[in-house]
């Protein structure tokens, strides 16, 4: 044991150890190996000098140490707040135009509505598809924003007040609406609301039976208050939340079961506030963008003296 | 083979101290930071510990592997800033044990995403993403909505977290169970008295759309709404700005020193 030779078939030394006739060779580790190992050691030294890495004591009352390296090349938070800071300083012009303009002007304009659509569909898809839909057509409990059917105000400044405070939102100022469960809270009974279903189904235009809607008819006038909300006959356009029950445009639905859901459990849909998400000028867009959506082009009238720069952006 | 190795390994004393003390280098460079992690976590006003029903909410995302394809950490870079708001912070994983910022997302970030979708959004596309998403690859969860929390569970979940530390106080572990029950419950009599142990800001109401049950649906959409709400995050940037103005007036050193808080 422990007498190094020389291996004759691969010309390595071994180690030494032998057990059973059987060598070992003393191999060394290949250069590369070694090399990349010290390195690897070396940018670790490197990257805990330059960034922040280890506690500091900064105090000499308990606990000592509450401080730690900052790290050389400063911090990825000041980093981002300065690329922030100039990505709006780019905006600033563009944003000040359009926080300037009066939103009831620029939405007849045709040049803003040709530059600023672009702008909206990135805004719509990112903040609001996921509700109203890719096409913003609406889905079951989300409203349609392309028909000419509104909860709320429907004109532009209308929608901007919608997006910036929300509906039944969290926020103070938000917009609220509920519609009560008339079964719940025991005003109606089971009867009642299918009397109702019924004379919903036959205001909007649906099969229904005409014995229960006229029972129904009294129930929405009368003793449910219904058109307090729902504008006589149940046509809405108030602009309380309330939706118009007379057309073919249903936000839960207009099946039997879906009306009998909504008299008789109430609804109370939710639309968050943005005011502290986007900036304003995104809101002011975004409420331009839906307003053009549902509006066809021809319709926007060609005179307009509010102009935005085409290359602000 | 050098001297030094030869002797080394031949000697088993010698090589059981040398493992020993090359070992624990490793360990204390890991392991020694953590021990002051209570003081180097820069606090931040507004943080607060997840009320029972969050908690379980949190319990769920974790059984479920919601972290496999989401993440929770708006790294600070401009894209994932101008995206999903503030920068994550530190002290705003402060109580999750373990942290779920992840480092893959199949699906958005959700560090923020409390207040950006209706309660009855989230219902829906948790139980059928694709019908509220369309081309979405997340699984349904429709099950949440029908299984119902265990209270008692869920409060000595809260007892063994401020066993671990947490800042529980005696009274919130005391309330646990019924928390859970009352947040989800707003007509219950007592379901404010939670905002004497939470703060003002906690979210009352029932989450998943079915008053009658407190279900498991409840504590996830609980979870969600609040993620990211804690901190006023606009306050906080403000503070920032106005601390780093007032020090580039001062002497430069200075200067940085606030600028990196």
């Amino acid at each position: 044991m422990s007498v190094k030779r020389r291996d004759q078939v691969s010309g390595q030394l071994t180690t030494g150890h032998e057990w059973d006739g059987i060598e070992e060779l003393d191999t060394p580790i290949p250069k590369p190996f070694v090399w990349g190992y010290l390195i690897a050691f070396l940018v670790a030294l490197i990257m805990w000098i330059a960034l922040p890495s280890w506690p500091l004591p900064s105090s000499m009352k308990w606990p000592y140490i509450t401080s730690y390296w900052q790290g050389l090349l400063g911090s990825d938070a000041e980093r981002v707040e300065r690329r922030l800071a100039e990505l709006a300083a780019q905006q600033k012009a563009f944003d000040d135009k359009i926080n300037k303009a009066d939103l009831a002007e620029l939405v007849n304009d045709p040049k803003a509505r040709k530059l600023l659509m672009p702008a909206g569909a990135v805004l719509y898809r990112e903040h609001c598809a996921m509700c109203h839909g890719p096409d913003a057509k609406g889905q079951p409990g989300f409203p349609n924003l392309v028909d000419d059917q509104w909860l709320w105000d429907g004109e532009v400044e209308g929608i901007y007040t919608t997006i910036k405070y929300g509906i039944n939102s969290s926020h103070e100022e938000t917009q609220s609406a509920e519609m009560p469960g008339f079964l719940k809270d025991e005003s109606l009974t089971k009867d009642q609301v299918r009397d109702v279903v019924e004379y919903v189904r036959s205001i909007s235009g649906q099969e229904h039976f005409p014995e229960a809607a006229k029972r129904g008819a009294v129930v929405f006038e009368e003793d449910g208050a219904c058109s307090g909300c729902h504008g006589e006959g149940g046509a809405g356009g108030l602009g309380v939340g309330a939706p118009n029950l007379t057309d073919k445009h249903w936000i839960y639905g207009g099946d039997r079961d879906s009306l009998y859901r909504s008299i008789a459990e109430g609804r109370k849909g939710v639309m968050p506030h943005w005011v502290d998400l986007l900036r304003e000028a995104e809101i002011r867009q975004l409420a331009l963008y839906i307003k053009w959506l549902g509006t066809p082009e021809k319709q926007v009238a060609k005179v307009s003296s509010v102009s935005i720069p085409t290359t602000a952006k | 083979m050098g001297k030094l190795h030869q002797m080394i390994e031949r000697n088993s004393i010698v090589l059981v101290l040398m493992i020993t003390i090359v070992a624990s280098i490793g360990g204390i460079i890991e392991i020694a930071p953590l021990f002051t992690i209570q003081n180097t976590v820069e606090k931040v006003e507004g943080m607060r510990v997840y009320t029972p029903l969050e908690l379980a909410g949190r319990d769920i995302y974790v059984r479920e592997g919601c972290y496999a394809c989401h993440s929770q950490m708006i790294r600070k870079l401009k894209t994932d800033v101008d995206r999903y708001g503030h920068y994550s912070l530190a002290a705003e994983s402060m109580y999750d044990r373990p942290f779920q910022w992840g480092s893959k997302r199949t699906g958005p970030d959700l560090a923020r995403i409390g207040g950006r979708r209706s309660d009855e959004w989230h219902v829906r596309h948790l139980k059928e993403p694709r019908k509220v998403v369309k081309g979405s690859l997340m699984p349904g969860y429709a099950f949440l909505a029908d299984t119902d929390i265990d209270p008692q569970r869920i409060a000595l979940s809260i007892k063994a977290l401020q066993w671990a530390g947490d800042p529980y106080t005696d009274e919130m572990v005391k309330e646990a169970a019924k928390d859970a029950i009352r947040q989800a419950s707003p007509d219950m009599d007592d379901a404010e008295s939670i905002k004497e142990r939470y703060g003002e800001k906690v979210q009352i109401r029932d989450f998943d759309g079915n008053p009658a049950r407190v279900t498991e649906m409840d504590a996830m959409v609980a979870y969600l709404q609040m993620l990211g709400t804690l901190v006023d995050t606009k306050a906080l940037r403000a503070a920032v700005k106005a601390q780093r103005q007032a020090a580039e007036s001062k002497p430069a050193g200075k200067a940085k020193e606030v600028a990196a808080r």
